[in-house]
């Protein structure tokens, strides 16, 4: 099973998930009417429906979930890592009982996205699965219509379990490589809904669309050479230097067009997690910077070195950055990477720092193991902090309605002591009309298929 | 000819396994970690080892070639690595869309040239010609494409600003999908060739054989189409031949712009992806193309001029 995200629509009009997410991420019933945990958190037991069919008439039954899972936990894809916590998963009737191996507080909703689909089990480690895809979801792939890579056409499942959620009766998702044809695409009347560059809300405004508006990414510095004392960025006041040299407002204007969020925070501003208190913190000011500079271990500077990718980034970030890092007496050694190697040597790491645009999951726990904790994807060099550690060890245990509290309060450790040097938040923008788009899904860039009435 | 032909299939077989070669090295060398862009920015090292095994990235790169190599020569480019079909499935109807943009550009260039043929040595038509000539020039394709899309498919939707429709799906709807493309792409490719006839047209028609046809009582019609052509056509057809191949390198603009799925998106896809069947897929076939189409345009030559011989 492939990566979600952008790719969601092809798996949701085919498959079901397990669990299904509002979308501000709340979780709902779909083929699991209930979940439960047990006191420790390491037993979930899902109870599922009883009158669900996939499209080639087996009915779906617990058993068959419970090959689904495994395979995707034993798969080679990312759906693996989301289901690494899970030892066993065993039919019992019709539930099936999950034992974990550790508590994973994002367990149930990675239910809701690729790790809770299931197809038709005569279909699991079959290659014919990827373009004869067998599920019991509200839509049929018409392979006669469908032109690989470009168009992908679906018909309605007529027996499917849910029609009362299906609001079409075709489906056409059409791939757009360009961010001009996309325009063109929703101007033209050739498509009612799709992700746009926020240069083209414009005109897509003059052709009747609505925009479902999120915040996703977010850009800024990050640093992987924390643990290393030689290193300057291993010393909060440089990294809080770095932070206060940039005005954030002139760079989203200047480098994006002004489409996007003021922060100084990785968390999503429409997380839990956030504190709009954060963002006064480190206000831009060069003479702060410098004085920040004067208290670390570098008070004369130093020279840190940069992943650069301009066909992506741009020159004029890596331009600013060179002239602000210069005024307190940083010098940036810049090496430029190919596409095929910039994230290989990031994460190697290969580098002091880099410029990036993350975007973040709406899951909290999703979130600090991709970025926060010790051995996150995206932690490069392993940094943490004792309050940081003991803060992620007391949200992985605690009940969920604490959760929101102790995940800001990580946040917050992050923001003071600098952990990143975030810009800005970058604006997701969803046109559509037509069809109804209530609000942006959260850690998704597009909304999810069954949320589009 | 026919000693002509082979030795030119000969030489092009050559030249197609040395750039397989070629391509095949740049692009193992410049790929970067494929199984890490495969599986995501999450996979654990296992995987990612596991799926250099599968894909036998972690073979000696001459074995992998060889493989590779014995598998094309069966026209068989193995599966994508970033789509689920095999590169086949995908690359053969995108050529034939691809082909069927370029072919047919080269159809409306050839037929507006020759519409204007007797009259492009002076007056109003020559003037429109070498004016359209100029904007072909001066104008990127795709600021053309922009302006036509805007005009006649946005705000007069006449046309399909994008997609494409199988003429066995509708007739109808393949028209109004490829017009556009086909125009944009049209303008640069009449700019080129018809610079170029207008050359050899005047030069011929200053020639003594057209001034005695003449006075012989042939009409000047008569002489363009049946004696100026014959001369003439040699250098347009090379310069037809060399805008053949540039019109696919300009598809793959034109197709990104117009979401025409040819081999532009795929390539620019199977590129960032580090698809290398895929890329390598394109590389065969594009070269294919080119070793044709030169082919056929020194049969052309040949057969249009009998002063041309083939050797």
């Amino acid at each position: 099973m492939a990566e979600y995200g952008n790719r969601a629509w092809y798996y949701q009009a085919i498959y079901d998930t397990l669990l299904i997410k509002t979308e501000d991420g709340t979780l709902k019933p779909s083929l699991a009417t209930k979940w439960a945990y047990n006191s420790t958190q390491t037993v979930l037991t899902l109870t599922l429906r009883t009158d669900v069919k996939f499209s080639n008439g087996t009915a779906l039954n617990a058993a068959a979930v419970a090959k689904n899972l495994i395979a995707n936990r034993d798969g080679n894809g990312p759906t693996a890592n989301y289901l690494a916590s899970v030892k066993t998963a065993v039919a019992k009737g019709n539930t099936v009982v999950l034992t974990l191996k550790d508590v994973d507080p994002a367990l149930t909703e990675y239910l809701a996205d690729s790790a809770g689909t299931i197809a038709a089990p005569t279909t699991i480690g079959q290659a014919s699965a990827a373009t004869d895809p067998i599920g019991s979801g509200p839509y049929l792939l018409d392979k006669a219509k469908t032109r690989a890579g470009s168009k992908y056409v679906f018909k309605a499942n007529p027996n499917y379990w849910n029609k009362a959620s299906r609001k079409y009766d075709n489906l056409v998702i059409s791939v757009y490589e360009d961010a001009t044809a996309m325009s063109n695409a929703l101007q033209s009347g050739a498509v009612q809904g799709g992700n746009i560059f926020p240069s083209f809300v414009t005109p897509v405004q003059h052709a009747g669309f609505q925009f479902a508006k999120g915040y996703l990414d977010v850009k800024g510095i990050y640093f992987s050479a924390r643990k290393d004392p030689k290193n300057c960025v291993s010393d909060v006041n440089v990294r809080r230097a770095i932070n206060t040299i940039f005005d954030r407002a002139a760079m989203l204007k200047s480098l994006d067009n002004g489409f996007g969020k003021v922060t100084t925070q990785y968390v999503a501003s429409s997380s839990k997690g956030y504190d709009v208190a954060l963002n006064k913190k480190y206000a831009y000011s060069v003479d702060d910077a410098k004085a920040l500079m004067a208290k670390s271990a570098f008070p004369s500077g130093c020279t840190i070195s940069m992943a650069t990718f301009t066909p992506v980034f741009g020159e004029a970030g890596y331009s600013i950055i060179r002239s602000q890092l210069g005024k307190i007496g940083i010098t940036v050694k810049e090496v430029e990477e190919a596409g095929g190697t910039f994230i290989a040597n990031i994460m190697a790491p290969k580098y002091d720092a880099y410029l990036m645009i993350f975007e973040r999951a709406g899951n909290p726990w999703k979130l600090l193991n991709f970025m926060i904790t010790s051995n996150a994807t995206f932690n490069n060099d392993g940094y943490t902090e004792p309050t940081v550690t003991k803060l992620i060890e007391s949200y992985k245990t605690a009940t969920e309605s604490k959760r929101p509290a102790i995940f800001k309060a990580i946040n917050t450790e992050l923001v003071n002591n600098a952990w990143f040097s975030p810009w800005y938040e970058i604006q997701g923008t969803f046109a559509y009309k037509g069809i109804v788009v209530k609000a942006p899904q959260a850690g998704n860039a597009i909304p999810y298929l069954y949320n589009i009435k | 000819m026919l000693i002509f032909t082979l030795r030119r299939i000969a030489n092009g077989l050559v030249m197609l396994v040395a750039v397989s070669f070629v391509a095949f090295f740049l692009l193992r060398i410049g790929a970067g970690n494929v199984a890490r862009l495969i599986l995501g920015l999450q996979a654990t090292p296992e995987q990612i080892a596991e799926l250099n095994e599968q894909l036998g990235l972690n073979r000696p790169l001459i074995e992998q070639f060889s493989t590779w190599l014995a598998n094309a020569a069966r026209l068989d480019f193995g599966d994508s690595w970033s789509m689920p079909e095999t590169v086949n499935e995908v690359l053969f109807p995108r050529l034939g869309v691809t082909l069927t943009i370029v072919t047919l550009t080269t159809i409306v260039a050839v037929a507006i040239i020759l519409g204007t043929l007797a009259a492009i040595h002076g007056g109003a038509i020559d003037r429109i010609v070498q004016f359209i000539g100029l904007i072909g020039f001066s104008v990127p394709g795709f600021l053309v494409a922009f302006f036509l899309v805007t005009l006649f498919a946005i705000q007069s939707k006449i046309f399909n600003a994008v997609g494409y429709v199988d003429f066995a799906e509708s007739p109808t709807e393949w028209a109004k999908s490829i017009t556009l493309p086909v125009a944009a792409l049209s303008l640069s490719a009449i700019a080129s060739v018809a610079q170029q006839v207008r050359g050899s047209v005047t030069d011929a028609i200053n020639m003594d054989y057209v001034r005695t046809l003449r006075a012989r009582g042939l009409s000047f019609n008569r002489v363009v189409y049946k004696h100026v052509l014959r001369n003439a056509g040699g250098p347009a057809l090379s310069i037809l031949g060399v805008q053949f191949v540039g019109m696919l390198g300009g598809a793959i603009l034109i197709e990104q712009i117009f979401a025409i799925p040819g081999l532009g998106p795929y390539a620019v896809g199977a590129t960032s992806m580090s698809d290398i069947p895929a890329v390598m897929g394109l590389v065969v076939v594009t070269a294919l193309v080119v070793i044709v189409v030169n082919l056929v345009i020194d049969l052309l030559s040949a057969a249009l001029n009998p002063k041309v011989r083939l050797s």
